[in-house]
């Protein structure tokens, strides 16, 4: 038994049971803790096939930021009368069934292509080589400086977009703020109220 | 030995995994949750390839994948709190005045089961204070 295998067969589990977990479990929260474990499972995954930096990056950017922001997302709006999900088995059967077709549609492919593939035994170059590719600097790679640029500026979009979006606005039409405040004349006074 | 099949399968289950999530599911954040699944798993073949043709591709890809869906994320919470300001429901099925034109509305074959009443805690019925309560508030109303 190498070190490897037993990593990979731990990590594996945890990532599939978590990814069951996820699927399976019905209330939003859990589904949101579960969805954790399995990206830090993938993390693990990541450093195993020799790509450091993706592995830190994805703790840092999924597991620090997004996760703490889906946890916010969750609690902000997970107040209404269906806080517990419901699926009947007729959805349980559809999607069980395509997403099994899939699975084994996907399995046999990967098994039929590995028959006759090799794994390397020299380890991929380190990160210095990713940062010049993407920077342009041409080193005998392949530069991706283009789609840096790009995604680069998708950020800062979306940044912007998501402000502009998420902003407390006043109501525009009173009609249908009007129906919610017999019931939720709180909230909806504090939507209304905080933009001077 | 690993060899690339395994991590196409672990993938392949992540992605599969992330469908079952994505379709038997009908609120917003739980569809997201399994669609980021989905991108997990398309991330780890992409790796997978990469170690094994032992090129920089793959990494490359990847970063990128782990960008977007970072955007997305952001993105999706912003669309979710609006959506949830506006109607304060969450369910996919609620949001229909946005499809398509000339697509017919999908209406529940089975009526959603009606939301329960609201148990709010009723306070007890108020009955005289006990003799030291009182003597305590006295004095500290004194003070």
């Amino acid at each position: 038994m190498n070190l490897t295998v037993v990593l990979f067969a731990m990590l594996a589990a945890v990532t599939a049971a978590s990814a069951v977990g996820v699927a399976a479990s019905r209330s939003v929260v859990r589904a949101a803790v579960w969805l954790l474990f399995t990206l830090i499972g993938v993390a693990g995954v990541y450093f195993l096939l020799g790509a450091e930096f993706l592995g830190a990056a994805q703790l840092i950017v999924y597991v620090g930021g997004t996760m703490v922001l889906m946890v916010f997302g969750v609690m902000i709006t997970n107040q209404g009368p269906f806080a517990v999900l419901r699926t009947k088995p007729v959805e349980w059967a559809v999607g069980g069934v395509l997403a099994g077709g899939l699975f084994v549609l996907l399995a046999t492919a990967s098994l039929n292509f590995v028959s006759s593939g090799k794994t390397p035994d020299d380890p991929l170059p380190g990160i210095s080589p990713i940062g010049l590719s993407f920077l342009g600097v041409e080193d005998g790679g392949k530069s991706y400086l283009l789609p840096f640029e790009v995604v680069s500026v998708h950020l800062l979009v979306v940044l912007v977009a998501a402000a502009y979006l998420a902003r407390a606005k006043r109501r525009v039409n009173q009609v249908a703020s009007g129906k919610e405040q017999g019931t939720n004349k709180e909230d909806t006074r504090q939507e209304q109220g905080v933009t001077p | 030995m690993i060899s690339l099949w395994h991590f196409l399968g672990v993938g392949a289950i992540l992605f599969g995994l992330g469908l079952v999530g994505f379709l038997t599911r009908r609120n917003l954040i739980t569809m997201f949750l399994s669609a980021e699944m989905m991108l997990q798993g398309v991330v780890i073949n992409l790796l997978a390839f990469g170690s094994h043709h032992g090129s920089l591709g793959g990494q490359a890809f990847g970063l990128f994948i782990v960008t977007v869906a970072a955007c997305e994320a952001g993105l999706a919470l912003a669309l979710f709190l609006m959506l949830y300001k506006r109607g304060r429901s969450l369910d996919s099925g609620d949001w229909q005045t946005v499809r398509e034109v000339g697509v017919p509305p999908a209406v529940d074959t089975v009526p959603l089961p009606a939301p329960p009443p609201d148990d709010h805690p009723t306070l007890p019925v108020p009955g005289r204070l006990p003799e030291q309560a009182e003597v305590r508030f006295q004095e500290v109303t004194r003070a």
